[in-house]
């Protein structure tokens, strides 16, 4: 619910907080520090432990207060700490002991900040999978040892690799289970390893884990004395991520035009936006886009004031020295380095809605700032996303349903591939009559 | 500003999100309105619609939903703080819907429960689309199921079951 005060109490005296206290400075560094932060994707089947390791993560790294920990204590009611009531927050999902949408939690350590999406596992929900995994640097997918590699574990794996999460983690859990077998650890280890080398899966870790007792989570456990590769927490730490990011290509997709139209600010006339990609400067030659104009960078002004350089994921106003005509979904980027405009998409579409997608459907698309109406051409392909199976034959998408979509816009996008450029790579669909949002898309080339 | 590496920390990040869900929300739905009290949340808030239109004033109203039992300085701040910025304030008071009898005293005296329906009350009165809130995530679990947009059916209500992608 929105911000609404509560009920001031007379009489009763507010805790004096002392801003210079080791707590209080502690809580500044963290927040203030230029630490890499990690967005994390999980999923996991249901019962494969996922809320219980999130729910260790958030305790060891001491997410967690005590109030809280001392109140899931008091609920639980097994031998142990059951710390997926830390994380299951919806009644229904405590009701039925399985997560139903996606959840963000932040923790942090030292090294890194994380943000961390918690997305069930089940097929029907594909589609949150995919909304909590589209932005994440890394994934981790569950699998209890028990059972090995299910179904579900493959489709995770393959989802994330669709997304091009580009580093994907296998924890295998429940090893307690199964008496902390090597022989059953490297059995599914080496089954993943097989299905992932079918994908485009840059890197894979897998690690042996109880999410429940905490072993190679935070530390090195002495049940696992053979396994020589790190704990779960050091590799999210030390994961390098920074290569991961396009500062290469300048993409400025332009939001909202601002002009104050005051005495004061009589002239000022800035182009607000979010850098997707790129490094821009004040100085730098750009062109805009659709128009093709090219003009220099005047000035570049942050949440701060003026600031000499842009990056992702900034948002900035950009002024020209041009005062060229530059409207919301226009693109900034430079002039050798422009991206493809076009008015057919090519692209893999996650579909979201009830409602099938069909060819000649009419529909919006929504890339970047800019939004077009377009038409359904061809549907080439439906993924089973099990088998890795494309069907050709079929004839609409379902919900949850991944394929191959041929569309026309009525105007021109500015793309580049989602492989080189998430933020530019990628698209939603939309249905104009409820507004609600049907798919996604990314733009990869067909092979 | 030089940061040679290229990296924001957690605050700047955190921020450069906010202004940009903010700008959107202008740019796509016609009439929002940001919930201001004074309070230190809605103080965050405020802040960020400021930087994300700035020099430019903020293009929309603020709105407090007055449960009448805010310390008088709050009061004066809030009032301070809205004609420094040059934005219009609307306030929705619980005490005058009371009067009205389009909502009743709680028994235990909070007005926390009842200042909803003056709120969706002000909404449609006001024939606002979009509602700027804070909120913090780690008040209560269901609040980490939130997305930044948090769609409401006719009555104001919740689906978490059934939130947009």
């Amino acid at each position: 619910m929105a911000d609404i005060p509560s009920a001031a109490q007379p009489g009763i005296t507010p805790p004096v907080i002392d801003v210079h206290s080791p707590v209080a400075e502690h809580a500044v560094e963290i927040a203030t520090a230029r630490k890499d932060i990690l967005r994390i994707a999980t999923a996991g089947s249901v019962d494969d432990g996922k809320s219980t390791l999130i729910g260790r993560l958030l305790y060891d790294s001491k997410a967690i207060f005590e109030d809280q920990y001392e109140a899931v204590e008091r609920a639980s009611k097994g031998d142990y700490v059951d710390l997926a009531l830390l994380t299951d927050g919806l009644r229904a999902e405590r009701e039925q002991g399985i997560t139903i949408d996606v959840a963000y939690r932040y923790f942090s350590t030292p090294r890194r900040t994380f943000i961390l999406a918690d997305t069930p596992g089940h097929v029907q929900y594909t589609r949150n999978m995919v909304t909590g995994a589209s932005t994440a640097d890394l994934a981790i997918v569950l699998v209890d040892a028990r059972k090995g590699m299910l179904e579900q574990s493959r489709r995770h794996a393959f989802l994330a690799s669709l997304l091009r999460v580009p580093h994907l983690v296998v924890a295998v859990n429940k090893m307690d289970l199964v008496g902390w077998s090597e022989e059953i650890f490297e059995a599914i280890r080496d089954e993943f390893s097989a299905f992932a080398s079918k994908l485009n899966v840059p890197d894979l870790t897998v690690v042996p884990i109880s999410a429940l007792h905490g072993d190679n989570v935070v530390s090195h456990s002495t049940n696992t004395p053979w396994y020589e590769g790190t704990t779960l927490l050091h590799h999210l730490e030390h994961v390098h991520v920074a290569s991961d990011r396009n500062l290469v290509d300048p993409r400025f997709p332009v939001q909202y035009v601002i002009r104050p139209q005051s005495d004061a600010h009589h002239d000022y006339r800035g182009y607000a936006g979010t850098v997707a990609s790129g490094v821009l400067r004040p100085g730098d030659e750009v062109q805009v886009l659709p128009s093709g104009l090219t003009t220099t960078i005047a000035g570049i002004d942050g949440p701060r004031g003026p600031v000499d350089e842009a990056f992702p994921p900034m948002s900035v106003t950009i002024r020209l020295d041009d005062d060229v005509d530059v409207s919301r979904g226009d693109l900034i980027c430079r002039p050798a380095n422009a991206p493809t405009a076009t008015q057919d998409i090519d692209a893999l579409v996650c579909w979201m809605a009830d409602e099938p997608l069909r060819p000649r459907q009419r529909i919006a698309i929504k890339h970047t700032t800019r939004t077009v109406r377009a038409v359904v051409k061809e549907l080439t392909y439906r993924l089973d996303v099990n088998t890795l199976h494309r069907d050709s034959e079929a004839g609409e998408l379902g919900l949850n349903d991944i394929g191959r979509v041929r569309l026309r816009a009525t105007q021109p996008l500015f793309v580049d591939d989602y492989m080189r450029n998430r933020a530019t790579g990628r698209f939603i669909l939309i249905d104009e009559a409820t507004n609600a949002t049907v798919g996604a898309g990314m733009l990869t080339p067909a092979s | 500003m030089t940061t040679p590496d290229y990296r924001l920390s957690q605050l700047e990040t955190l921020e450069a999100e906010s202004i940009h869900v903010i700008r959107e929300v202008v740019a796509e739905l016609e009439r929002p309105v940001l919930l201001f009290s004074g309070g230190k949340d809605s103080i965050v808030m405020l802040e960020l619609a400021r930087k994300a239109f700035a020099p430019a004033r903020i293009p929309f109203p603020v709105m407090h939903v007055d449960t009448g039992l805010n310390f008088p300085d709050v009061l004066e701040f809030r009032d301070k703080r809205v004609a420094e910025l040059g934005v219009q304030l609307i306030v929705a008071s619980v005490p005058d819907a009371i009067a009205a009898g389009t909502v009743k005293e709680e028994p235990n005296g909070s007005r926390n429960r009842i200042q909803t329906p003056v709120l969706l009350d002000a909404v449609e009165e006001h024939g606002f689309t979009a509602l700027f809130g804070g909120a913090r995530r780690d008040e209560d679990k269901a609040r980490a199921k939130e997305r930044l947009f948090s769609f409401r059916d006719e009555f104001g209500q919740w689906d978490p079951k059934n939130q947009r992608p």
